[in-house]
């Protein structure tokens, strides 16, 4: 397909005997924020995973601006601009603020990430009047802050948040999805793992719904945000 | 001699031998801290350091130093060779016998270290029975070997009764710098920085782009760069080596690290210091056969009273 960043082609992988993921498909085109929403243990970590090169593939394919990923390591991945905020935020906790965000930028070697330091301190204002602070003292809310933070720092392509909501109060997440709109509009590709699937699927372009590892169901963002299904299932409306 | 030039003459000695420990301690703390094993080969490989370094001396002809010197040179080669011939062994090792069980349960790589060691310790029985001038050619491979002496013992205070040899001021000398330039490696370069990150969060390390597996394999590399240096001051220093000897330092260097909080490395330099100062406290106002007991008993009272050592991260953290 024309304009697709990422393509991931029917993948298999999982854990010993089990598979998490089983032939899931998905695209994302340059510029567009595609959500992909399930319930607990549906598989979402596992393919941003699988993605990010962390979960090894059984079958299956994925491509990153047509080039195969799947094959590389997970270094070699973020070097091609894909970044993950991982879930549980996973903050360097005896380093800090700016430590972590400077780890962000690990393989650039250009002459601006003090540039983007300063914009992503813009983006999140808390970061810049904790920056001294080790990681792990920071709350909940400002970690996730700082995972995004770290993540931009590598100045994707490609963002893949994992559940960038998950156990921060209402106010803060929609300030979290606002900051996320705002990447949006720069140009930035992202998708987003969600079970808040509401929340999701008002900021994103397109959605997948994920059940025990496949797809099944995916549209529009305005269409599955319609469907009764969906309205059943992940938006707890009878 | 005076009680208080006894004090300090004890306090000379176990300076330098706890500064010995720090740099051996060092090893452990830094592969623990990274991939939370506890390599017991560390001791041993301190020990082929020494063997090697006898080797090189034989080698080199090298002897006492000339009459109106306090060193013979020579020894600076020592100070490339060994530490460079550790750290190829011990990233060698972290290669062929631990990286490929990084995924298995903790036990795995531990049972493989307390092999190593065993395969060191008999490279160092084969070594010592090598028939080489310097290590005592005739007598038996296990037999401790003299290490030839390459520093004066001649005392710089003059006819003091303290004494302070070159000796002690090699190993400061060494150890000094080496303390320093790991501090601002571990805590201003960009390695530096990899290295906590892939000991704190290896995923997100992963995720940021760092090559965990080439930055454990640096951990190993220093660590087993410190034990080289160490091995050549204790040579220098005691002027004795034979192939158990790993044994015994590692575990003064293991009870230091665990002593100082394992995975931190100002405590490990803590741990080594005090480690070295008890043993010689201990051997002179008590009683050497008891030196062990009383460094054991230090460690199990600080323990007590700091479970995760005197400088390990003791609160929980949120993750
Ligand atoms: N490290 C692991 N080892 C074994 N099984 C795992 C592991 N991680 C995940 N699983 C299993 O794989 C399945 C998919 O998990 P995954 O974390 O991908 O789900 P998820 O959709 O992200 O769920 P959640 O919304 O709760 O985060 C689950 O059944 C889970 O138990
Ligand atoms: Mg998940």
């Amino acid at each position: 397909m024309a304009g697709a960043l990422l393509e991931v082609d029917t993948i298999v992988a999982g854990y010993g005997p089990v598979d998490a993921v089983r032939g899931l498909s998905l695209t994302v085109n340059e510029g567009e924020v595609v959500t992909l929403i399930g319930a607990n243990g549906a598989g979402k970590t596992s393919t941003v995973n699988a993605i990010s090169g962390v979960l090894r593939l059984r079958s299956g394919a994925i491509r990153f601006a047509g080039e195969r990923i799947d094959t590389l390591q997970a270094h070699a991945i973020v070097e091609r601009g894909v970044a993950q905020v991982p879930e549980g935020r996973r903050i360097f906790p005896r380093l800090s603020v700016l430590e972590n965000l400077q780890l962000g930028a690990y393989l650039r070697k250009d002459r601006e990430i003090q540039k983007d330091l300063d914009w992503i301190m813009e983006l999140f204002p808390i970061l810049r009047e904790r920056r001294p602070q080790l990681g792990g003292t920071l709350s909940g809310g400002e970690q996730q802050m700082l995972a995004i933070g770290r993540a931009l720092m590598c100045r994707p392509k490609l963002l893949l948040m994992d559940e960038p909501s998950m156990g921060i109060a209402p106010l803060l997440a929609a300030k979290i999805y606002e900051s996320i709109r705002q990447l949006s509009e720069r140009g930035l590709t992202v998708l987003l793992i969600e079970q808040n699937a509401h929340l999701a699927l008002r900021l994103a372009n397109r959605g997948y719904v994920v059940e025990t590892g496949s797809v099944v169901l995916e549209g529009p963002a305005a269409t599955l945000l319609g469907d009764p299904r969906v309205r059943k299932a992940y938006l707890g409306e009878d | 001699m005076t009680n208080s030039e006894v004090l300090v003459q004890q306090l000379i000695i176990g300076l330098s031998n706890g500064m010995i420990i720090a740099l051996i301690a060092l090893g452990y703390t830094m592969v623990y801290g990274i991939v939370e094993l506890i390599n017991f080969s560390h001791g041993d490989l301190f020990m082929l350091g020494t063997f090697l370094a006898l080797t090189v001396v034989g080698a080199l002809g090298l002897g006492e130093p000339l009459d109106g010197q306090v060193i013979t040179w020579g020894v600076i080669p020592l100070l490339i060779i060994v530490p460079v011939f550790c750290a190829a062994v011990n990233w060698t090792a972290d290669r062929l016998a631990y990286r490929p069980l990084r995924n298995a349960p903790r036990l795995a790589p531990l049972v493989s270290a307390i092999g190593v060691s065993f395969v060191y310790m008999n490279i160092g029985l084969f070594w010592g029975g090598l028939p080489m001038e310097v290590f005592n050619m005739g007598t038996a491979p296990a037999a401790p070997k003299d290490f030839t002496a390459l520093v004066s013992y001649d005392n710089l205070l003059g006819d003091s009764n303290i004494t302070l040899t070159a000796k002690e001021v090699l190993v400061f000398a060494v150890t000094t710098p080496l303390l320093m330039a790991l501090t601002v490696m571990v805590k201003y370069t960009r390695l530096g920085r990899a290295m906590r990150a892939v000991a704190q969060e290896p995923t997100a390390a992963r995720l940021v782009g760092i090559h965990v597996d080439s930055v454990i394999g640096v951990a190993f590399i220093l660590g087993g760069a410190l034990a080289g240096f160490a091995s050549v001051i204790y040579a220098l220093y005691n002027n004795t080596i034979y192939f158990q000897m790993g044994f015994r330092v590692g575990m003064d260097a293991f009870t230091a690290a665990v002593l100082g909080g394992i995975g931190s490395l100002p405590g490990a330099v803590l741990g080594g210091i005090l480690i070295g100062v008890i043993r010689a406290f201990s051997d002179q106002y008590i009683a050497t056969e008891w030196t062990n007991v009383v460094v054991f008993a230090v460690l199990i009272l600080a323990l007590f009273f700091r479970p995760s050592g005197l400088l390990g991260s003791t609160a929980a953290e949120k993750v």
